[in-house]
């Protein structure tokens, strides 16, 4: 209880008091309560100025090591730049649509594809602005507004795209100097390099913090065994970030695929055929030390928590692409005479569809800003997930259901979106921010 | 983009959550069961607010609110500040918050039509909205209480249900038709000043829950008042018409949402308390969550994304952005997860969830009126599809 609160405290006895009522003391009471009550916050909110801008201050100085961001206000605008990336990743988005819609699309993203996505320049939004990039490698509000558009065009393909962005996000943020080098001169030759993050296992035990992938330290490398399972771009990446435990903690391992040890198979799932999913199997793989994401500063949980946010902003993203499918397809579908959005049953899921999208874009938003701010997004991340997770799921079999018959065969989307949506949970681990 | 609460509103946030604490929650129960009785703590409370809010612009009630017209820059407002207010003063006690002298929603449409006159009169007085009729709920174009011209005066007939302060405050501001043949576009609202010959509360309500809140029932009978009562334009533009009175709604949906979420939250945090020895963890995997974390996780998932939705809205408004869908959404999520929330909390909590000693059965009665006070949840998701689909009120009804 801070000094307002014992004073509210005291004036609440008082004002219910028999004795209050007895003298008639309540008026004056009152009168005096206001004068000082008033003039009390006055000093209270001024001194509290002070030390907000004191506090500030220090932080500012703060700032401008870690590449924070200062605002005081509630705010949902993008900045000029995150507007320009939003539509260009739009842009693409649309392609990806018509890709997924035409049957051509061979369980992945055309060469076509990766071309124009190059063309958006990832690549080099990570590059340090040493080597001409544009150093946005800790912009987490950026890369979810990125990957929440492209899943509006694809899931599928959004989650192969961004696979090579987000190995090289991690390595730029916990990888040794070493390996960052190593990855920048790969990236400054050839604008991308495949890789993609391997963290799913078979079987039906999960437990995300702790993979029963194994990593031991031999002489001058680590020696890795187990099976990964989800693998995104499985035919084509030419390296793995592999989750492994060592000793009893977890960390991220660059393997290339040529290792002695490693063998890709195939595997169908449900949906996300656009992914072009596939098993990693690790058989006694050795990898030199400096292959270890850890730089002194990995932390197993935080990059969970962004790769939470991701698998939420992909639902987001898919679930927005349902809802943007929905309202022509029902507002042009007519029964009994008229547009069946004229019936409340209808509207109303498409009201509660929309409702949700925006309540779970305003939650990845937080937790991504957050994350860009060095704040603690672990709750934030692991609510967006969550509610990515049901709410998405919910987008998706609404989806079906509003399209009725339609909604079941794949002349339409929709049971595309359902089936993709199902995956949520299970891309913990994929995509960061 | 930010979305966190403003520094400049911590102090705000600060005060009004000890005013739940300290004041609210004591009394809570006294006048749960105490209904009709008037909670005379609150005048002293009353008197420490209007203090802070002369001294800090705001922290409780919709008196002040309306859409913001600016130049540039970002702005939080009041209507921000009266949202994180209420979140806090609905953690403590909602029928209280809803008892608060001059923070009304009568206050809230004199202070969003009032001409300066009319402000100078009526602008320190607290007023209640007396809108709906035993036949008119949530179709407030049906209102059948007339307003007919007669030299200066309107005399009004008709009979008022669930007004919101209806016997404490010191004047009500009445909806009613000045030609009932004409429809919607007749429909002006009156300030009638508690007192005048003709208004009669006939009847205060027993409620499920929000007991310490007096829910009146009005009778007007030849109720004479001057014509420069009547809040906004006179003329009937049958073109435009209902969509100026509607408005003032747009500004309070927000409220609403935020009052549900302060009681949910008030909800989620002492089941918590009470069958949690730790916190919740936040990185615990799926598959070793206990039933219980699972629940409370997904309900807090629920409670935030309605929270975002809210600040949403009311940072739209504070920008003068058009905000009537995100009102809407902010209104329908919040209501319905509320009520989920606190019916759930009390089902974890069993007997101790059932029982007069916690409040948690009070939370979950006083939640229900939030998802229906200010247009139920089905009014909100009308809003919502007619938006979203290009709608307008006779294709989607």
């Amino acid at each position: 209880m801070n000094a307002i609160g014992i004073a509210l405290n005291l004036a609440n006895r008082f004002a219910g008091s028999d004795f209050a009522e007895r003298t008639r003391l309540r008026k004056p009471a009152e009168k005096l309560a206001y004068i000082v009550t008033r003039r009390g916050f006055s000093a209270v909110i001024k001194s509290q100025g002070a030390l907000s801008k004191r506090k500030a201050k220090t932080n500012k100085d703060k700032q401008s090591q870690t590449s924070q961001k200062p605002s005081s206000l509630f705010d949902l605008n993008l900045s000029e730049e995150q507007m320009m990336i939003k539509d260009n990743a739009a842009r693409l988005a649309e392609r990806l649509r018509e890709e997924a819609a035409s049957s051509a699309i061979d369980r992945k993203p055309s060469e076509a594809i990766w071309n124009e996505f190059d063309e958006l320049g990832a690549g080099y939004f990570i590059l340090p602005e040493d080597l001409d990039g544009m150093d946005m490698a800790h912009a987490s509000e950026t890369w979810m507004l990125l990957t929440e558009e492209l899943a509006r065009g694809d899931m599928g393909q959004a989650l192969a795209l961004l696979s090579p962005v987000s190995v090289a996000l991690a390595i730029s943020r916990w990888g040794q100097s070493g390996l960052q080098h190593t990855w920048q001169s790969k990236l400054i030759e050839s604008g991308r390099v495949q890789a993609s993050v391997a963290h799913q296992e078979t079987g039906v035990n999960r437990n995300d913090a702790q993979p029963s992938c194994t990593a031991q330290k031999k002489g001058n490398s680590y020696r890795l065994n187990g099976h990964k399972t989800m693998v995104p771009i499985s035919q084509s990446a030419e390296f793995f970030l592999v989750s492994a435990s060592l000793k009893d903690k977890t960390f991220l391992f660059l393997v290339p695929r040529n290792s002695k040890g490693v063998t890709v198979s195939q595997l169908p799932s449900m949906g996300l055929h656009s992914a072009d999913l596939g098993q990693l199997h690790l058989k006694n793989v050795d990898i030199p030390l400096y292959h270890c994401l850890d730089a002194g500063n990995f932390d197993a949980q935080e990059w969970l928590a962004r790769s939470q946010v991701a698998a939420a902003t992909l639902a987001t993203g898919t679930a927005q692409a349902i809802l943007d499918y929905v309202v022509p397809y029902c507002n042009d579908r007519k029964a009994f005479g008229e547009p069946i959005t004229h019936r409340q049953s209808v509207a109303f899921m498409i009201a509660d569809m929309a409702t949700e999208i925006e309540g779970m874009r305003l939650l990845n938003s937080r937790a991504a800003s957050r994350a860009e701010r060095n704040m603690d997004f672990t709750k934030e991340a692991r609510l967006s997930f969550l509610q990515a997770t049901s709410k998405g799921m919910q987008a998706g079999t609404d989806g079906v259901q509003l399209l009725g018959g339609h909604g079941f065969i794949q002349e339409h989307p929709v049971e595309r979106w359902y089936r993709d949506l199902r995956a949520t949970p299970l891309l913990a681990g994929s995509l960061i921010i | 983009m930010y979305l966190e609460i403003p520094g400049k509103f911590k102090g705000l946030v600060g005060q009004a959550h000890q005013v739940a604490r300290q004041v609210f929650r004591p009394i809570s129960r006294k006048y749960d069961r105490a209904e009709h009785d008037y909670p005379v703590e609150l005048d002293m409370l009353a008197a420490l607010l209007d203090a802070m809010n002369d001294a800090t612009g705001g922290i409780a009630g919709s008196g002040k609110l309306s859409q913001q017209k600016h130049s540039e820059g970002v702005r939080n407002g009041t209507n921000m500040s009266t949202v994180l207010g209420l979140i806090e003063l609905c953690w403590g006690d909602t029928g209280l918050a809803l008892s608060l002298p001059r923070q009304g929603l009568g206050n809230s449409a004199i202070a969003a039509v009032a001409n300066d006159e009319q402000l100078q009169r009526f602008g320190h007085k607290w007023a209640a909205m007396a809108i709906t009729e035993p036949e008119a709920g949530s179709d407030s174009a049906a209102i059948r209480t007339t307003a007919i011209a007669d030299g200066d005066d309107y005399i009004i007939n008709g009979e008022k249900i669930y007004v919101t302060s209806g016997e404490r405050a010191e004047a009500v501001v009445v909806w009613a038709s000045l030609n009932p043949n004409i429809g919607r576009a007749a429909i002006k609202s009156f300030v009638v000043e508690k007192g005048t010959p003709g208004m009669e509360v006939v009847r205060l309500e027993k409620k499920l829950g929000i007991k310490a809140s007096d829910t009146a029932a009005i009778t007007f009978t030849n109720c004479r008042v001057p014509k420069a009562n009547l809040l906004g334009n006179p003329e009937v533009d049958t073109k435009k018409g209902f969509g100026g009175v509607m408005q003032t709604f747009d500004n309070t949906r927000p409220v609403v949402a935020a009052m549900a979420i302060g009681v949910a939250r008030a909800s989620l945090e002492r089941t918590q308390e009470l069958l949690l020895n730790k916190g919740l963890n936040y990185t615990k995997s799926d598959q070793d969550l206990t039933a219980l974390e699972a629940s409370l996780l997904e309900m807090e998932a629920d409670l935030e994304a309605a929270r975002l939705l809210t600040l949403k809205a009311a940072w739209m408004a504070d920008n003068g952005q058009p905000n009537s869908k995100e009102a809407s959404m902010a209104k329908a999520k919040a209501g319905r997860v509320a009520n989920h929330i606190t019916l759930e909390c009390t089902r974890l909590c069993g007997p101790a969830g059932y029982l007069e000693d916690e409040l948690l059965e009070k939370w979950a009665r006083d939640s229900k009126i939030l998802d229906i006070f200010e247009g139920t949840q089905q009014i909100q998701k009308l809003i919502i599809a007619r938006r979203i689909l290009g709608k307008s009120s006779s294709e989607l009804k």
